[in-house]
């Protein structure tokens, strides 16, 4: 059977077209499958962030129950044998007509020791801490400090902060970690927290006039993960800085003005 | 007198690679002379049409170049998904022994329509694992920022739109010494269009992503 160059032509443009239209068919399935796998794909990454976040304030909460614990047992336990030692010292002091200045200053370190034993186990306790607010806290906790002038530390700061009392928990155990960690790594002698508000964001920097570090070679401890861990908590971000073995800047930026778990 | 259209796509195509590629120093630099090779070779053999001469033997020069870069092009975008040479290995054989073939038999002075069928139904089927590989992975790609998606995309657009041309080869090129009517010439145009528009645009989300990550 001869077949005309029309009827050729017209087989070869029809097939062409429904060749061309399958594969923008196939294009299509794979543009809509793609699309799909995105969705899956945001809502695994949604489920694994709400998870961590879980997890993280679960952590937390473990930590304050524990620090709580372990103030209540400083102020119960300890304070109270630190407490009897003062008195029968006391006693002591008393019943004898001349007392050794030895004694005289065990009994005045002793008072001290008190004293240390009760600010360290207030700065502990959560429920002593969500009665006040951060500033008062960190200006108790400064003054602690400063007192036994291991480190002077300087604040500046605000009024108040806008935060929610459980947000004011983490960010104090934020600076109390970056001010044992300068005392304890860096050797530093002066501790300067400047806190500025910004509208919609909270600024904090902490820095330091200690031996610093070089943070690419330091391998991250667990102080710094729980200071990541509780900045993300909060929805923030948190950046170390430590050129040439300088000192070290700590920037804390935290969003304000919205939900924060 | 037939426009160089599909011509013009390719000079496009051309100009982008060497806007959007300079530097490129692995797989998608070669782009650039392929480009040029390719613009060379559509000159001349437009050039020749217009002349009234046969430009077979010139796209049969044409043909194993084309052939052997698209299936290196598909090797290096598909090897992360597929095991690949199992594909262009044996379609390569059969391109390169048909080639030869028809070579011998046709005095190269006739297009060698059948290593290109079978070298076309081996890109198909590598273009088509790809998208089964590319959807079965579990991390998700934005399509529309895949350079290599557009490059295979083209690829599979151009020689599924091009079968009904090569299964028809002969009825056509008998069409157009007879009747003068190039069907053949303004599908291939349509679809360089299709297959170069597709390569420019997956040059430009290669640039893109360059400078991003830079």
């Amino acid at each position: 059977m001869q077949v005309s160059a029309q009827n050729i032509i017209f087989i070869v443009i029809i097939f062409t077209c429904s060749l061309v239209v399958a594969a923008a068919a196939l294009l299509t399935y794979v543009r809509m499958y793609n699309d799909r796998k995105k969705k899956h794909f945001e809502e695994k990454r949604i489920m694994a962030s709400e998870f961590d976040q879980q997890l993280m304030q679960s952590q937390l909460e473990t930590q304050e129950e524990t620090m709580s614990m372990l103030s209540k047992e400083l102020h119960d336990n300890i304070g109270q044998l630190l407490n009897s030692t003062k008195l029968l010292i006391g006693v002591t002091q008393r019943s004898l007509s001349d007392p050794p200045d030895t004694l005289v200053t065990a009994n005045e370190t002793l008072g001290l020791a008190i004293q240390e034993l009760r600010s360290l186990s207030k700065s502990l306790d959560k429920e002593w801490l969500s009665q006040f607010n951060f500033i008062q806290n960190l200006e108790a906790e400064i003054s602690r400090i400063n007192s036994s002038r291991t480190l002077h530390i300087f604040l500046t700061r605000p009024e108040s902060l806008p935060l929610k009392p459980n947000e004011q928990i983490i960010l104090f155990r934020i600076v109390q970690e970056l001010v044992q960690n300068a005392i304890k790594h860096a050797q530093a002698e002066h501790f300067y927290i400047k806190i500025t508000k910004f509208p919609g964001k909270l600024q904090l920097t902490l820095s330091d006039d200690g031996s610093g570090f070089d943070p690419d070679a330091v391998q991250e401890g667990m102080g710094i993960r729980n200071i990541r861990h509780r900045t993300h908590l909060l929805g923030g971000s948190v950046v170390w800085q430590s050129a040439g073995y300088k000192g070290t800047v700590v920037l804390i930026e935290l969003p304000v003005n919205q939900a924060i778990a | 007198m037939l426009l160089p259209l599909g011509l013009v796509a390719e000079i496009v195509c051309m100009l982008f690679a060497f806007r959007f590629l300079a530097g490129e120093e692995n797989y998608w630099g070669s782009f650039r002379w392929f480009m040029v090779f390719t613009v060379v070779v559509e000159t001349i053999g437009y050039v020749l049409l217009m002349q009234g001469k046969v430009n077979h033997g010139l796209y049969n020069l044409y043909l194993p170049v084309e052939m052997f870069f698209k299936y290196y092009i598909l090797y290096r975008l598909c090897r992360s998904y597929f095991r690949v040479t199992y594909w262009i290995i044996p379609f390569l054989v059969l391109f390169v022994a048909l080639y030869i073939f028809e070579g011998i038999t046709n005095h190269f002075d006739r297009y060698s329509v059948q290593s290109n069928s079978v070298a076309a139904l081996g890109i198909l089927i590598i273009c088509v694992s790809y998208f089964y590989h590319f959807l079965k992975k579990d991390e998700y790609v934005n399509i529309y920022e895949h350079a290599p998606f557009w490059i295979i995309t083209a690829l599979f657009f151009f020689y599924l739109g091009g079968t009904a041309c090569n299964l028809f080869f002969d009825y056509l090129a008998d069409i157009y010494r007879k009747q003068h009517i190039p069907v053949r010439f303004i599908i291939f145009t349509i679809l360089n269009f299709m297959l170069y528009g597709c390569w420019s645009y997956s040059f430009v989300c290669r640039y893109r992503r360059k400078i991003s990550s830079s």
